[in-house]
């Protein structure tokens, strides 16, 4: 028996690439995007879920490939799209004019409309026309941010995230909220304290988007999402997930009564429902945990790395300032001037999205520590530089007058001395790279910042999450902070040093 | 040892050296006096390449060096056979008594470390400096420092030693000690060329005296000569408060 077992696990692993096809089907979205896109699950923060998961993993198997999920920024997804990061968006992508000019999109497969949401009490606001006047919520850049932009007299607020528009409008900073009817279904009515009112607004269809001339894998996809709408899988999806109703019902074209209760939903409002005593909270805390501790290696591992890179680039930079002839200093220094004087996440999106238009494509770890490292070259190339000019000119002319060579005065004379200078805000400035490190969570990286957003945005939990994240960076830190007290007393004094030893 | 043929050197166009000719026998004592910022300094650093001339040409150790190819690989070697002790020392603050003295060798010469902390304990016995090889630089007195920047200057065994106002930082009580470090050198026989406002020790110590001025060697002579009757009448004016 078990021999015949192991034996099959040798051919499913010889046939498996077969059954799957070669090609994983590698999809792109933010799983802090939210629920019930895509999101982490509140009863197992390690695990993603969503409808979209649901969704991409019944096309694999439609396709007979291998679903493969690749973590970005919501607001970078079509750029991720056409540095080929991966090869479709599912993530509440909306089909729009505009974007179908740089993107390809499939069918639909969803179909929905704006919900206006407002507190329980509020009596005078069903339509938008009720909106004259009052100050209405919604989410960036998205379609009812542009519904609410063409009115009049509506004061719009953009929110980042779906949880803060609908704790505005609770806490009253908001009269109304205005989102895709998906996410005021998850975010809105299960909160006691508000009511969603009014008829839908508008129609959208979610679309999958791919790059333009990927069409055979439009078709296929298309082929897909027709078989998984006839054979009744994709409405028991939107079923499990409470998002079966008269809209989608016309779209499908399919009116039978709904079979399956939305069992998905139910769960999400159980698990963001428990009220917890103590203890309870104190094992939820401790279940974020080990997703905490993947996103500080991440942190941690990136910095160091990034350091070095800094640290050695810099002492070259800062050598061909001082010691080159001509054209060279000025270039180091125009480096030192471009990169202390525009922003790291600019950096960074450039380095991620547009090197690859000029055929250079990294990896996003790899361009992360380029982005990160090149910026902080150019501090540290500072820090040296100043460090070297405190050191006076006639120790360089006495070493010279010993029969040094220019380096050797550098490397024996003028360096160690420029060290005891430097260390303590070179320290300094790492501890500010650890913390700058968060921005890469713009290039699809996972690190302890990003992994703070989607628990957050899981829990509606910005607090304790949020102090958990800066004990970690605290905790990271410490010792950098240590280091650099340490340096600053270790350096600082020749003249208390006493002799080692008396001959 | 030292021959100086016609030495020009100007700084931005301001003309500091206009032709200076002088010659330095080998094993003696040559003492520079002269008005401040006329260029003795100047003249000095020259010697060495720390400042580069214009135009002329120098003889030192062996060297011949004028404005040609050959004239950054020449200066390199003119400083390892040519010591030179500055006004404020400029020892190296970071490392110790001995290790600013075995650097050089060791760096330069691919001395062994052994050999040169041999060495460096002699030259150190030699300065009276023995008792303090390991101290930094900052524990010890002006006097000692200079003696101790002198101890590193020999440690590349120079045939020429250069000093540029080697006691005018000095307090007036230090002042002896490092003047009589060069006048045992001297009865060794080292070359030795000084910059120095010090007139007591140029008329008690030097073998000749090269007054300059304006850039120009005006007069070279025996102390005794120089401080009784100069020829010059700028070098009488000079000397006037000290004779
Ligand atoms: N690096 C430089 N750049 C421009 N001018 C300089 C430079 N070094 C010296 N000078 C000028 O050259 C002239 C001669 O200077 P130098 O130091 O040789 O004089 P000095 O005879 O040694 O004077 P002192 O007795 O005061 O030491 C001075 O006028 C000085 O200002
Ligand atoms: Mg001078």
């Amino acid at each position: 028996m078990k021999k015949i077992q192991g034996f099959s696990f040798v051919v499913l692993f010889l046939i498996g690439p077969f059954l799957y096809g070669q090609e994983p089907l590698r999809w792109g979205a933010d799983s802090e995007g939210g629920a019930p896109y895509i999101f982490q699950d509140p009863a197992n923060p390690t695990r993603t879920i969503g409808f979209e998961v649901d969704l991409v993993n019944a096309l694999a198997q439609e396709m007979n490939k291998k679903a493969e999920f690749i973590q970005n920024q919501w607001d970078s997804l079509i750029p991720g799209l056409n540095r080929k990061n991966y090869d479709i968006v599912v993530n509440g992508l909306e089909i729009t004019e505009d974007r179908k000019a740089e993107i390809l999109f499939s069918d639909p497969y969803y179909v929905t409309y704006e919900q206006l949401t407002v507190r329980k009490e509020t009596q005078n606001i069903e339509s938008l026309k009720d909106c004259k006047n009052k100050v209405v919520g919604t989410l960036k850049a998205s379609l009812a941010h542009r519904m609410l932009e063409a009115q009049k007299d509506i004061q719009v607020r953009s929110y980042d995230g779906q949880i803060n528009p609908y704790q505005d409008l609770e806490n009253k900073r908001l009269d109304a909220v205005l989102m895709d009817f998906p996410i005021a279904l998850y975010y809105g009515s299960p909160n006691p304290k508000l009511k969603s009112v009014g008829a839908p607004i508008g129609r959208m269809e979610y679309g999958i988007g791919l790059r333009r001339g990927d069409t055979p894998l439009a078709h296929d996809i298309n082929a897909a999402l027709k078989r998984l709408s006839q054979n009744g899988k994709l409405r028991e999806i939107y079923e499990r997930w409470g998002m079966w109703n008269a809209t989608i019902a016309d779209f499908l074209n399919d009116h039978s009564p709904s079979r399956i209760p939305p069992t998905e939903y139910e769960a999400y409002l159980k698990a963001i429902g428990i009220k917890r005593d103590w203890k309870e909270k104190v094992y939820q805390y401790a279940s974020y945990l080990p997703l905490l501790v993947k996103g500080a290696i991440m942190t941690v591992e990136l910095s160091l790395l990034a350091m070095v890179v800094a640290v050695i680039l810099g002492l070259g930079i800062t050598l061909i300032r001082l010691y080159t002839p001509a054209p060279l200093p000025w270039l180091a220094t125009s480096y030192v001037e471009v990169g202390r004087g525009t922003p790291l996440l600019i950096q960074l999106f450039f380095i991620f999205y547009a090197l690859p238009s000029i055929g250079i494509t990294f990896e996003p770890f790899v361009a992360a520590l380029v982005g990160l490292g090149l910026n902080y070259a150019a501090y540290e190339a500072e820090n040296y530089r100043a460090g070297i000019l405190a050191i006076p000119r006639h120790q360089m002319e006495a070493a010279l007058a010993l029969g040094m060579s220019k380096l050797q005065a550098l490397r024996h004379i003028i360096i160690p001395q420029a060290v005891r200078i430097i260390i303590p805000p070179v320290t300094n400035d790492f501890i500010s790279l650890l913390k700058d490190s968060s921005l890469v969570s713009v290039i699809t990286l996972v690190e302890l910042t990003k992994i703070y957003g989607q628990l957050a945005s899981t829990y509606y939990d910005y607090f304790g999450t949020g102090v958990m994240v800066a004990i970690m960076y605290f905790l990271i830190g410490l010792p950098f902070v240590r280091l650099s007290h340490w340096a600053e007393k270790y350096f600082s004094f020749d003249r208390e040093r006493l002799p080692q030893k008396t001959n | 040892m030292i021959r100086i043929c016609d030495l020009h050197k100007s700084y931005n166009g301001q003309p500091i050296l206009k032709g200076i000719n002088l010659e330095i026998a080998p094993h003696e004592l040559t003492v520079i006096i002269g008005p401040s910022g006329t260029g003795k300094s100047t003249l000095l650093r020259c010697l060495n390449g720390l400042e580069v001339f214009d135009d002329g040409e120098v003889f030192i150790a062996d060297i011949h060096l004028k404005q040609d190819k050959e004239f950054h690989e020449k200066i390199r070697q003119i400083r390892t056979r040519v010591g030179m002790v500055f006004q404020s020392f400029h020892l190296f603050p970071h490392l110790t008594v001995l290790e600013n003295i075995v650097r050089a060798p060791i760096i330069v010469k691919k001395m062994e470390r052994k050999a040169a902390e041999n060495m460096a304990r002699e030259l150190l016995y030699k300065v009276g400096l023995i008792s303090h090889v390991s101290h930094y630089p900052s524990q010890l007195s002006g006097g000692q420092q200079q003696r101790a920047a002198i101890a590193r200057a020999l440690a590349m065994s120079p045939q020429i030693m250069l000093y540029d106002e080697p006691t005018s930082s000095l307090d007036p009580g230090l002042v002896d000690e490092v003047l009589t470090v060069m006048k045992k050198l001297h009865n060794e026989g080292m070359t030795q060329l000084v910059v120095t406002h010090h007139m007591q020790f140029a008329r008690d110590a030097a073998d000749k005296i090269a007054y300059i001025e304006d850039g120009k060697v005006l007069e070279t002579s025996s102390p005794q000569k120089m401080f009784s009757t100069p020829s010059d009448e700028r070098t009488k004016k000079f000397l006037k408060r000290f004779i």
